[in-house]
Protein backbone atom coordinates (compact mmCIF):
# COMPACT_ATOMS: atom_id res chain seq x y z
CA UNK A 1 0.00 0.00 0.00
CA UNK A 2 1.52 3.32 -0.99
CA UNK A 3 1.74 6.50 1.07
CA UNK A 4 -1.15 8.34 -0.63
CA UNK A 5 -3.50 5.42 -0.10
CA UNK A 6 -2.64 5.29 3.60
CA UNK A 7 -3.19 9.05 3.99
CA UNK A 8 -6.51 8.76 2.15
CA UNK A 9 -7.61 5.92 4.43
CA UNK A 10 -6.66 7.78 7.63
CA UNK A 11 -8.54 10.93 6.53
CA UNK A 12 -11.56 8.83 5.56
CA UNK A 13 -11.44 7.03 8.91
CA UNK A 14 -11.29 10.36 10.73
CA UNK A 15 -14.26 11.56 8.69
CA UNK A 16 -16.27 8.50 9.73
CA UNK A 17 -15.03 8.51 13.33
CA UNK A 18 -17.65 8.95 16.06
CA UNK A 19 -15.33 11.03 18.23
CA UNK A 20 -15.87 14.70 17.34
CA UNK A 21 -12.24 15.37 18.12
CA UNK A 22 -11.64 14.02 14.65
CA UNK A 23 -12.95 17.35 13.26
CA UNK A 24 -10.21 19.17 15.14
CA UNK A 25 -7.56 16.81 13.72
CA UNK A 26 -8.87 17.20 10.20
CA UNK A 27 -9.00 20.97 10.52
CA UNK A 28 -5.58 21.35 12.09
CA UNK A 29 -3.66 18.87 9.97
CA UNK A 30 -5.72 18.19 6.83
CA UNK A 31 -6.99 21.64 5.84
CA UNK A 32 -3.66 23.29 6.68
CA UNK A 33 -1.64 20.88 4.54
CA UNK A 34 0.44 22.32 1.74
CA UNK A 35 -0.60 19.45 -0.54
CA UNK A 36 -3.71 20.15 -2.65
CA UNK A 37 -4.78 16.51 -2.67
CA UNK A 38 -4.69 16.30 1.13
CA UNK A 39 -6.77 19.49 1.50
CA UNK A 40 -9.22 18.17 -1.10
CA UNK A 41 -9.61 14.83 0.67
CA UNK A 42 -9.97 16.56 4.05
CA UNK A 43 -12.70 18.93 2.79
CA UNK A 44 -14.61 15.98 1.30
CA UNK A 45 -14.30 14.02 4.58
CA UNK A 46 -15.55 17.00 6.62
CA UNK A 47 -18.53 17.57 4.32
CA UNK A 48 -19.46 13.85 4.36
CA UNK A 49 -19.46 14.04 8.15
CA UNK A 50 -22.39 16.42 7.64
CA UNK A 51 -22.40 17.92 11.12
CA UNK A 52 -22.45 21.69 11.97
CA UNK A 53 -18.87 21.67 13.35
CA UNK A 54 -17.34 20.05 10.29
CA UNK A 55 -19.47 22.10 7.82
CA UNK A 56 -18.47 25.35 9.48
CA UNK A 57 -14.82 24.55 8.80
CA UNK A 58 -15.34 24.12 5.05
CA UNK A 59 -17.98 26.87 4.57
CA UNK A 60 -17.21 29.68 7.03
CA UNK A 61 -13.41 29.52 7.38
CA UNK A 62 -11.19 31.60 5.18
CA UNK A 63 -8.88 29.64 2.85
CA UNK A 64 -10.54 26.30 3.60
CA UNK A 65 -13.11 24.16 1.81
CA UNK A 66 -15.20 26.26 -0.57
CA UNK A 67 -12.97 29.29 0.21
CA UNK A 68 -9.72 27.50 -0.66
CA UNK A 69 -7.32 29.37 -2.91
CA UNK A 70 -7.00 26.31 -5.09
CA UNK A 71 -9.90 26.25 -7.57
CA UNK A 72 -9.68 22.46 -7.69
CA UNK A 73 -10.09 22.10 -3.91
CA UNK A 74 -12.92 24.70 -3.78
CA UNK A 75 -14.82 23.14 -6.69
CA UNK A 76 -14.38 19.66 -5.23
CA UNK A 77 -15.83 20.89 -1.90
CA UNK A 78 -18.81 22.55 -3.66
CA UNK A 79 -19.42 19.38 -5.66
CA UNK A 80 -19.38 17.34 -2.45
CA UNK A 81 -21.92 19.70 -0.87
CA UNK A 82 -24.16 19.34 -3.93
CA UNK A 83 -23.98 15.55 -3.73
CA UNK A 84 -25.10 15.37 -0.09
CA UNK A 85 -28.34 13.48 0.46
CA UNK A 86 -29.36 15.63 3.38
CA UNK A 87 -28.51 19.26 2.62
CA UNK A 88 -30.43 20.82 5.50
CA UNK A 89 -27.37 21.15 7.75
CA UNK A 90 -25.32 22.63 4.93
CA UNK A 91 -28.02 25.20 4.07
CA UNK A 92 -28.27 26.18 7.72
CA UNK A 93 -24.51 26.76 7.98
CA UNK A 94 -24.54 28.66 4.68
CA UNK A 95 -27.27 30.98 6.01
CA UNK A 96 -25.31 31.60 9.21
CA UNK A 97 -22.17 32.31 7.21
CA UNK A 98 -24.04 34.78 4.94
CA UNK A 99 -25.19 36.63 8.01
CA UNK A 100 -22.28 36.41 10.43
CA UNK A 101 -19.10 36.13 8.33
CA UNK A 102 -16.64 38.95 8.82
CA UNK A 103 -15.35 39.03 5.28
CA UNK A 104 -17.59 39.88 2.36
CA UNK A 105 -15.75 37.47 0.12
CA UNK A 106 -16.77 34.54 2.36
CA UNK A 107 -20.37 35.79 2.43
CA UNK A 108 -20.44 36.01 -1.37
CA UNK A 109 -19.06 32.50 -1.76
CA UNK A 110 -21.64 31.12 0.70
CA UNK A 111 -24.41 32.91 -1.19
CA UNK A 112 -23.27 31.49 -4.53
CA UNK A 113 -23.08 27.97 -3.14
CA UNK A 114 -26.49 28.26 -1.56
CA UNK A 115 -27.91 29.40 -4.91
CA UNK A 116 -26.30 26.40 -6.60
CA UNK A 117 -27.75 24.03 -4.00
CA UNK A 118 -31.20 25.59 -4.33
CA UNK A 119 -31.14 25.25 -8.13
CA UNK A 120 -29.84 21.68 -7.92
CA UNK A 121 -32.64 20.70 -5.53
CA UNK A 122 -35.38 22.09 -7.83
CA UNK B 1 53.61 -55.98 -109.95
CA UNK B 2 50.23 -57.54 -109.45
CA UNK B 3 47.21 -55.57 -110.30
CA UNK B 4 44.56 -55.27 -107.67
CA UNK B 5 41.15 -56.50 -108.72
CA UNK B 6 37.88 -56.88 -106.89
CA UNK B 7 37.55 -60.45 -107.97
CA UNK B 8 40.80 -61.37 -106.41
CA UNK B 9 40.11 -59.49 -103.19
CA UNK B 10 40.02 -61.69 -100.15
CA UNK B 11 36.83 -61.00 -98.23
CA UNK B 12 37.98 -63.15 -95.38
CA UNK B 13 39.91 -60.26 -93.85
CA UNK B 14 36.75 -58.09 -93.74
CA UNK B 15 34.82 -60.93 -92.20
CA UNK B 16 37.48 -61.32 -89.58
CA UNK B 17 37.48 -57.60 -88.80
CA UNK B 18 33.71 -57.44 -88.59
CA UNK B 19 33.74 -60.54 -86.39
CA UNK B 20 36.14 -58.96 -83.89
CA UNK B 21 34.08 -55.75 -83.82
CA UNK B 22 30.94 -57.76 -83.13
CA UNK B 23 32.47 -59.62 -80.20
CA UNK B 24 33.73 -56.33 -78.73
CA UNK B 25 30.25 -54.83 -78.98
CA UNK B 26 28.77 -57.91 -77.34
CA UNK B 27 31.25 -57.66 -74.51
CA UNK B 28 30.49 -54.02 -73.91
CA UNK B 29 26.72 -54.62 -73.86
CA UNK B 30 27.14 -57.56 -71.54
CA UNK B 31 29.28 -55.43 -69.24
CA UNK B 32 26.73 -52.63 -69.18
CA UNK B 33 23.60 -54.70 -68.65
CA UNK B 34 23.05 -57.20 -65.88
CA UNK B 35 22.05 -60.47 -67.44
CA UNK B 36 21.27 -62.05 -64.09
CA UNK B 37 19.12 -59.44 -62.50
CA UNK B 38 16.49 -56.80 -62.84
CA UNK B 39 16.78 -53.19 -62.07
CA UNK B 40 14.19 -52.09 -59.55
CA UNK B 41 14.25 -48.51 -58.30
CA UNK B 42 17.97 -48.26 -58.65
CA UNK B 43 18.69 -51.51 -56.75
CA UNK B 44 19.93 -54.52 -58.59
CA UNK B 45 18.49 -57.73 -57.30
CA UNK B 46 20.31 -60.87 -58.27
CA UNK B 47 18.08 -63.56 -59.59
CA UNK B 48 20.51 -66.34 -58.71
CA UNK B 49 20.46 -65.75 -54.98
CA UNK B 50 18.58 -68.94 -54.44
CA UNK B 51 20.48 -70.91 -57.05
CA UNK B 52 20.31 -74.47 -56.04
CA UNK B 53 23.58 -76.24 -55.35
CA UNK B 54 22.17 -79.40 -56.90
CA UNK B 55 22.75 -79.79 -60.62
CA UNK B 56 19.80 -79.54 -62.87
CA UNK B 57 18.76 -83.05 -63.74
CA UNK B 58 15.87 -82.25 -66.00
CA UNK B 59 17.19 -80.64 -69.11
CA UNK B 60 13.77 -80.13 -70.53
CA UNK B 61 12.50 -78.38 -67.49
CA UNK B 62 14.96 -75.51 -67.85
CA UNK B 63 13.73 -74.72 -71.27
CA UNK B 64 10.04 -75.39 -70.70
CA UNK B 65 7.27 -73.46 -69.05
CA UNK B 66 8.09 -74.88 -65.63
CA UNK B 67 11.63 -73.60 -65.89
CA UNK B 68 10.48 -70.13 -66.84
CA UNK B 69 8.01 -70.11 -63.97
CA UNK B 70 10.75 -71.19 -61.58
CA UNK B 71 13.00 -68.38 -62.85
CA UNK B 72 10.24 -65.84 -62.33
CA UNK B 73 9.53 -67.16 -58.86
CA UNK B 74 13.21 -66.82 -57.99
CA UNK B 75 13.24 -63.27 -59.28
CA UNK B 76 10.13 -62.43 -57.35
CA UNK B 77 11.48 -63.94 -54.13
CA UNK B 78 14.76 -62.16 -54.63
CA UNK B 79 12.94 -58.87 -55.02
CA UNK B 80 11.05 -59.46 -51.80
CA UNK B 81 14.20 -60.42 -49.92
CA UNK B 82 16.00 -57.37 -51.26
CA UNK B 83 13.04 -55.20 -50.29
CA UNK B 84 13.05 -56.65 -46.80
CA UNK B 85 16.77 -55.97 -46.52
CA UNK B 86 16.41 -52.37 -47.60
CA UNK B 87 13.43 -51.96 -45.27
CA UNK B 88 15.47 -53.39 -42.41
CA UNK B 89 18.28 -50.98 -43.20
CA UNK B 90 15.98 -47.99 -43.25
CA UNK B 91 14.28 -49.21 -40.06
CA UNK B 92 17.66 -49.64 -38.39
CA UNK B 93 18.74 -46.15 -39.39
CA UNK B 94 15.46 -44.75 -38.02
CA UNK B 95 15.84 -46.70 -34.82
CA UNK B 96 19.38 -45.39 -34.50
CA UNK B 97 18.07 -41.85 -34.87
CA UNK B 98 15.43 -42.47 -32.22
CA UNK B 99 17.95 -44.09 -29.92
CA UNK B 100 20.39 -41.18 -30.30
CA UNK B 101 17.54 -38.75 -29.61
CA UNK B 102 16.56 -40.72 -26.52
CA UNK B 103 20.16 -40.73 -25.33
CA UNK B 104 20.33 -36.97 -25.83
CA UNK B 105 17.11 -36.48 -23.85
CA UNK B 106 18.38 -38.76 -21.12
CA UNK B 107 21.68 -36.85 -20.95
CA UNK B 108 19.81 -33.54 -20.75
CA UNK B 109 17.55 -34.82 -17.98
CA UNK B 110 20.53 -36.17 -16.10
CA UNK B 111 22.33 -32.86 -16.47
CA UNK B 112 19.23 -30.94 -15.30
CA UNK B 113 18.91 -33.24 -12.35
CA UNK B 114 22.56 -32.66 -11.45
CA UNK B 115 22.03 -28.90 -11.70
CA UNK B 116 18.89 -29.14 -9.58
CA UNK B 117 20.76 -31.21 -6.99
CA UNK B 118 23.55 -28.67 -6.82
CA UNK B 119 21.16 -25.69 -6.66
CA UNK B 120 20.39 -24.55 -3.16
CA UNK B 121 16.69 -23.71 -2.94
CA UNK B 122 15.61 -21.64 0.01
CA UNK B 123 12.10 -20.52 0.76
CA UNK B 124 12.07 -17.16 2.47
CA UNK B 125 8.91 -17.22 4.57
CA UNK B 126 9.69 -13.92 6.22
CA UNK B 127 10.13 -12.20 2.87
CA UNK B 128 6.90 -13.72 1.61
CA UNK B 129 5.08 -12.64 4.75
CA UNK B 130 6.41 -9.09 4.41
CA UNK B 131 5.48 -9.02 0.74
CA UNK B 132 1.93 -10.20 1.42
CA UNK B 133 1.51 -7.86 4.36
CA UNK B 134 2.76 -4.94 2.25
CA UNK B 135 0.30 -5.83 -0.50
CA UNK B 136 -2.61 -6.45 1.82
CA UNK B 137 -2.04 -4.09 4.68
CA UNK B 138 -5.26 -4.52 6.59
CA UNK B 139 -4.00 -2.39 9.47
CA UNK B 140 -4.50 0.62 7.17
CA UNK B 141 -7.99 -0.31 6.10
CA UNK B 142 -10.66 2.30 6.87
CA UNK B 143 -12.68 -0.08 9.04
CA UNK B 144 -9.66 -0.90 11.19
CA UNK B 145 -8.55 2.72 11.40
CA UNK B 146 -12.00 3.80 12.59
CA UNK B 147 -11.60 1.59 15.67
CA UNK B 148 -8.40 3.36 16.71
CA UNK B 149 -8.49 6.48 18.93
CA UNK B 150 -8.33 9.88 17.23
CA UNK B 151 -5.03 10.73 18.94
CA UNK B 152 -3.41 7.67 17.39
CA UNK B 153 -4.87 8.53 13.98
CA UNK B 154 -3.51 12.05 14.36
CA UNK B 155 -0.03 10.67 14.97
CA UNK B 156 -0.34 8.30 12.05
CA UNK B 157 -1.48 11.08 9.73
CA UNK B 158 1.39 13.32 10.82
CA UNK B 159 3.86 10.48 10.27
CA UNK B 160 2.51 9.74 6.82
CA UNK B 161 2.56 13.40 5.78
CA UNK B 162 6.11 13.85 7.02
CA UNK B 163 7.30 10.64 5.27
Amino acid sequence: MNNNKRINNIIEALGKHEDMDSVRVLEEIGTNSSIDEVREMTAQALIRKNCPESLKVVIATEGKGINDLSARVAMSAINELLSLDDKSQALKVLDETMENAEKQEIKDTARSVKTLITYSVQ
Amino acid sequence: MDKLSIGKFNFGVIKQLSGTKKTEAQNTTSAQSNPFGINFKGNVYAADVFESSKPKNAAGASNGLIGKAAEKAKMFTSTIVGGINSFNNSLKSRFNTIISFGKQVKDNIAQSWENAKNTNIEFDFNGLKNYISSKFDYSYSVSNLQKKPVVQLEEMLLNELSA
